[in-house]
C-alpha cells in the first residue's frame, strides 16, 4: 500500500493529522512531519528521509507527500528525496483531499491513480455558498407519500 | 427490508465525506434521516442538504412520518440516519423492519460516558439499545465502510 506522509511550516500537518483521526475515526497510518521554525532545512530533510524509511518495505515501495505551500522548504525537501525514493507530491493539501487519499489508499491503487484521484476537483472539496435568495438546490427531495 | 442499505446511528447526521463513502459503499440513491427537531427545522434541512452530494435525493422526516414513508416499500437503494437508538425502537415497534443498525457517532457529552473508543451513551441510550437487541436487531459498531463491524453488546454490560 502506499505510504502517506504530510509535512509543513509550522504545526499544521500535525493538526491536519488530528483533523483526520476526529472525522474518519483513525489515522491510516499516515504521519507528520513539520519543519520547525528555526529549524536548518537540512535537518528537516533528514527527518523527512526517516519518515519515508519507516515504512519503506522494498524499493517498489512508493510514497505520497502532501505539502502546505509550492515550493516552500518542505516542498522543496520532499523533491529532492524523490532523487531516491518513489515519490508523488502534492501541495496546497487540504482535509478533504486527505479524507479521499486515506478512503481510496486500501484499494490497492497505484501511486499515479492515487495522485489524479486527490487532485481531481471533486476531491478538493473547495466550495463557495453566497446564501442569497433563490439560490437552491436541484436536489430531489422525498415526500411522505412517495419515494423514488 | 428491501433496499434498505444501511441504517446507521449518528448524531452528527450527514457528516460531509464520511457520509460520501459510505453513500459508495452501499450504492445508496435516497438518504432519510429520521429526526423529530431536524424535521421541524427547516432552515436545519437546507444545510443538511448542502452535506450531501446533488445526485442523493433526501428526505427528512418526523418519527411518524417515517413510519409512514418506509411502510411503503422503498423504490431505490436508501440509507436510514438517526441521531439515537430510541427512534429506531419506534420504527421497529410500528411495524418496519430493520435487521441491522450501524452506530457511527455518538459524540461525548455530560450525561454519556465512553462506550467504546468514540461512542459515548448514557443509562436510557444503553436501555434503548438492550431493547433492540431483544427484539433481534444486529446492532454493532463501524464509523468508516472500510472498519470492521464490532458487536455492540459486549459493551452494553
Amino acid at each position: 500500500m502506499v505510504n502517506v506522509i504530510l509535512i509543513s511550516h509550522g504545526a499544521f500537518c500535525q493538526g491536519l493529522l488530528q483533523s483526520l483521526k476526529m472525522v474518519a475515526g483513525e489515522d491510516f497510518g499516515v504521519k507528520a512531519v513539520s519543519l520547525n521554525e528555526g529549524e536548518a532545512p537540512e535537518e528537516f530533510r533528514v527527518k523527512l528521509a526517516e519518515a519515508i524509511k519507516e515504512n519503506h518495505t522494498d524499493s517498489e515501495q512508493e510514497t505520497i507527500i502532501l505539502s502546505d505551500i509550492p515550493g516552500g522548504t518542505p516542498f522543496q525537501s520532499a523533491a529532492y528525496l524523490a532523487k531516491q525514493y518513489k515519490i508523488g507530491l502534492i501541495s496546497g493539501m487540504n482535509l478533504p483531499m486527505l479524507l479521499t487519499l486515506c478512503f481510496e489508499k486500501s484499494r490497492d491503487k497505484s501511486l499515479e491513480e492515487l495522485v489524479n484521484k486527490v487532485t481531481s476537483e471533486g476531491s478538493l472539496g473547495v466550495q463557495a455558498k453566497l446564501f442569497k435568495e433563490g439560490e437552491k438546490s436541484k436536489r430531489e427531495k422525498l415526500s411522505v407519500d412517495k419515494n423514488r | 427490508m428491501k433496499n434498505l442499505v444501511l441504517t446507521r446511528i449518528d448524531d452528527r447526521l450527514i457528516h460531509g465525506q464520511v457520509m460520501t463513502a459510505w453513500i459508495k459503499n452501499r450504492g445508496a440513491e435516497q438518504v432519510v434521516i429520521v429526526d423529530d427537531d431536524t424535521a421541524n427545522d427547516e432552515y436545519m434541512i437546507e444545510v443538511l442538504e448542502m452535506a450531501v452530494p446533488e445526485e442523493i435525493a433526501i428526505g427528512i422526516f418526523t418519527k411518524e412520518d417515517g413510519v409512514r414513508f418506509f411502510e411503503q416499500g422503498l423504490d431505490a437503494p436508501t440509507i436510514l440516519l438517526v441521531k439515537g437508538p430510541k427512534v429506531l425502537n419506534y420504527l421497529v415497534d410500528n411495524g418496519i423492519n430493520i435487521d441491522e443498525i450501524d452506530v457511527g457517532g455518538m459524540g461525548a457529552r455530560k450525561d454519556r460516558t465512553v462506550l467504546y473508543k468514540n461512542i459515548s451513551t448514557n443509562g436510557e441510550e444503553k436501555e434503548q439499545f438492550n431493547e433492540l437487541l431483544d427484539k433481534k436487531v444486529n446492532v454493532y459498531i463501524q464509523v468508516m465502510p472500510q472498519d470492521n463491524p464490532v458487536s455492540i453488546s459486549e459493551y452494553l454490560r
